[in-house]
């Protein structure tokens, strides 16, 4: 396939499954912030945290208030990593596809896109933010469903499927980091309320059932961060993305250098496997060099297999300035 | 809304002290209330309903044929309570089970409370929820009773009363645990204005209950969920609570017992070891070489397996002996007799037909007293004097002749009210509140439990298989500290 479809399909999976996280994570956390009586609430930066976009708010808000958070975050088409603009940059990477994946998934974009247009402000009312986001959440997965069981499994699903999982092991990352890192830091007074937290965690990332069918319903940070980071048979563990990376990337060409990137965040991975690390300190360095490593699984794909790898002048081209938006 | 449009009762109301007062804890609720528009609440209340049939939650009523599946009825304004005031009741339930478990175990056992004159024999002998195959066997902890719904009502004095112990297979959890999530959905904003403890983590203190039956070597037990099946009317909370353990769903068809004694479950990869059943089939169909013969619900040698101790039942079988509503009289003197205690919650002054005074008490007063069977549960077999025509009255006055022991009478409650939205308007419905209660090693009480309400006007039968409905129920803690931090996060929003 050329090169440029390649990267186009690689964003459009990442974006919709950017949109998704970031609807589930939105609505995981307004329910886990009702259970909580008000003196123990957590605060809604959190999410801009796991976002990474504090500096993109501060530069628009002077107080963090929840409703601008969740403007912010939903609609804010300023806020490169809002539900709005990924869904207009996962529409832009489809339009420009359109001939190499499935008619009707094209159309599964359209919609979100109109819903998104015409439910925007709508949606800032909390009422009917809930209805909003699971829509939302919905249509993305009518869009993966669409993927896996209409698309060949030909290059363009290939690439398709590394943006969904480089994206995924991403957003799981950030999550588990910033909630362990609060969580974890926490007076032992509040910490009666963290298995609620901890299981509404489980939930953003859709979880919830299949971490109780293999551990019961007891929850422990251990428990949870094991199953988010290494259980094998959960199709959104760590774990699991880098396996299906690895078994998508050996049909490509030129993959060498990839796989010892993928080998190396195995390794890395693996260091958690033998025996979970629940200190604070030590786990925020082991999610940061995990991402260090997905950034660098990013760039071997971009650099091996996308147009940029023609580029003998690295000159600033369209996919570079997708590439900068990608957080 | 406009809360003139409700019309005060002469009973204690939840929410309302005066008519145009609320009670501090519901100060929040019914300000937020009047904020909306009538067309605003209505919208709120479709929006519920469509919730609930979004979520599945359903509900099954017998005689309804061919329908299995109902949706489950819900009025959408909350039913608060005082958090001090939840403490004391919390400690009443705990001093309650823990009473009656003694007390169970005691009958199956030593029986030293009859030999000592507190409790009569003839009510072990004439109750058909005793059962002798359990004689001499001590379960795990000494408890038979694992899981209990205690049924609370508040009387016209606002005092909180046991009305009923549920110590068979209690339902309605999963009920108490769904409302609260279509609250969150209905009224997410009211959620910001007031600290409400959390329910959801009961599937977690059940599984951790369940576990501790277990046999402590054991570190990882098999629990699974015994369930009827999906004919049962409380099949949709059999099913949400093995989900939310990650617990087996299994019916008895799916286990079986070994010639040691053992129970196992078939499975894909051959047999599997079960060590806890949480059980929602009646004791008496649980086992077919020991109870009821034609039961096809059962697992043949369960029983067998239970008595050697190779597998814990929860609730034991035969714990209903202490949820018989004759039993239910002795309740507070086996609060003195075991725990040498008074009894924290009190009891609805109960007559006993079986005994010569309060017998000639109940046959003058039929037409003013409600008469209960006393193994019946669900509502059924209830007369309702002062609601009963002069023949119903007479066909009661025939049963309780010709079998007293197995009738209860009660004064006529005044059952505390609570506002539910009508096609009208808003007003006032009795109600009574379902705690549950988990004893293994430890013993835990939720925050709350399942209020349920009589939706039909002046009715006081709140049972869902009676026309019933429910209300999310709230245990609000409320400080000075609290009020100014909701104060300014309401403005700041």
């Amino acid at each position: 396939m050329l090169a440029r479809n390649a990267e186009r399909v690689y964003w459009l999976g990442r974006y919709v499954e950017r949109i998704e996280n970031t609807a589930r994570l939105l609505n995981a956390f307004s329910h886990v912030m009702m259970d909580l009586p008000q003196s123990k609430k957590l605060r809604w930066d959190m999410l801009l945290k796991i976002m990474s976009s504090e500096q993109g708010f501060t530069k628009k808000h002077d107080e963090y208030l929840t409703e601008n958070i969740i403007t912010f975050l939903l609609v804010d088409a300023d806020n490169p990593g809002s539900i709005r603009s990924s869904v207009k940059a996962a529409r832009e990477n489809a339009r420009t596809c359109r001939d190499i994946i499935p008619l009707e998934s094209w159309e599964v974009l359209n919609e979100l896109n109109l819903l998104v247009k015409r439910s925007m402000d709508k949606a800032l009312n909390r009422r009917y933010r809930y209805q909003f986001i699971e829509d939302i959440i919905g249509l993305c997965q009518q869009f993966n469903g669409m993927i896996y069981n209409t698309l060949s499994r030909n290059q363009s699903f290939d690439f398709l499927i590394m943006g969904n999982l480089v994206e995924r092991a991403d957003m799981t990352t950030r999550i588990l980091d910033v909630a362990a890192g609060i969580l974890l830091r926490r007076n032992s007074d509040v910490q009666t309320f963290d298995t609620v937290i901890w299981s509404e965690i489980l939930k953003a990332t859709s979880a919830l059932t299949m971490y109780r069918t293999m551990n019961g319903p007891r929850i422990s940070p251990e428990n949870v961060l094991y199953f988010m980071l290494c259980e094998e048979e959960f199709p959104r563990s760590m774990k699991f993305c880098l396996s299906v990376m690895r078994g998508l990337v050996s049909v490509l060409p030129r993959n060498e250098s990839f796989c010892e990137q993928l080998s190396r965040v195995e390794k890395q991975l693996a260091l958690c496997e033998d025996k979970i690390i629940i200190e604070p300190e030590e786990l925020h360095i082991f999610f940061d060099e995990v991402q260090k490593g997905l950034s660098a699984l990013h760039n071997e794909i971009a650099n091996i297999w996308f147009l940029k790898a023609y580029d003998s002048t690295p000159a600033l081209s369209h996919s570079q300035t997708q590439t900068q938006t990608q957080t | 809304m406009n809360w003139d449009i409700y019309d005060s009762t002469p009973f204690f109301d939840e929410v309302l002290e005066k008519s145009s007062t609320p009670r501090p804890v519901a100060k929040h609720l019914y300000t937020y209330l009047q904020s909306l528009e009538k067309k605003e609440l209505h919208e709120r209340k479709q929006g519920a309903e469509h919730c609930i049939e979004e979520m599945g939650v359903s509900f099954t009523i017998y005689s309804e044929g061919s329908n299995i599946d109902r949706d489950w009825p819900f009025d959408i304004i909350p039913r608060p309570i005082p958090a001090d005031e939840w403490r004391q009741v919390e400690t009443g339930l705990k001093q309650r089970i823990k009473a009656l478990n003694l007390f169970i175990n005691d009958i199956y056992n030593d029986k030293q409370i009859i030999k000592d004159g507190i409790v009569p024999q003839h009510l072990i002998d004439g109750s058909s929820n005793y059962l002798a195959p359990c004689e001499g066997i001590t379960p795990p902890h000494g408890v038979w009773a694992n899981v209990s719904g205690i049924d609370l009502v508040r009387d016209g004095d606002g005092v909180l009363r046991v009305l009923e112990d549920n110590l068979r297979i209690p339902s309605g959890v999963s009920y108490m645990i769904e409302n609260r999530q279509v609250t969150k959905r209905t009224f997410p904003e009211l959620f910001d204005s007031h600290s409400i403890l959390p329910i959801s983590d009961y599937p977690i203190h059940l599984y951790e209950m369940l576990a501790s039956l277990a046999p402590p070597e054991i570190k990882h037990p098999e629990i699974v969920v015994l369930t009827p099946g999906i004919y049962n009317s409380a099949y949709y909370e059999h099913s949400f609570l093995a989900q939310e353990m990650g617990a087996q769903l299994v019916e008895g068809a799916d286990l079986f017992v070994d010639d040691e004694d053992f129970v196992y479950m078939r499975t894909v990869s051959g047999p599997c070891r079960v060590d806890v059943i949480y059980r929602r089939v009646d004791d008496v169909f649980i086992d077919p070489e020991v109870f009821n013969e034609e039961s096809m619900l059962g697992v043949p040698g369960i029983m067998r397996a239970w008595t050697k101790g190779n597998v814990a039942i929860a609730n034991a079988p035969g714990s209903g002996v202490a949820d018989d509503k004759a039993i239910y009289a002795y309740v507070p003197k086996m609060i003195e007799y075991y725990l040498d205690e008074e009894a924290l919650l009190p009891n609805v002054k109960t007559y006993l037909c079986y005994e010569k005074n309060d017998f000639k008490y109940v046959m003058d007063n039929l037409e003013n007293l409600v008469v209960k069977p006393v193994n019946e549960s669900g509502g059924y077999g209830i007369v309702i004097g002062p609601r009963s025509s002069k023949q119903e009255i007479e066909d009661c006055r025939a049963l309780i002749k010709a079998d007293p022991r197995n009738f209860v009478a009660q004064p006529m409650l005044d059952l505390s009210t609570a506002p539910v939205i009508t096609d009208t308007g808003i007003s006032p419905r009795h109600l009574d509140l379902r705690p549950f209660v988990l004893q293994g090693e430890d013993c835990w009480v939720t925050q709350g439990g399942l209020t349920r309400v009589a939706m039909i006007e002046g009715s006081l039968v709140v049972n869902s298989s009676q026309g019933g409905g429910s209300k999310d129920t709230w245990i609000v803690e409320d400080h000075e500290a609290t009020e100014e931090i909701t104060a300014e996060e309401t403005k700041a929003c």
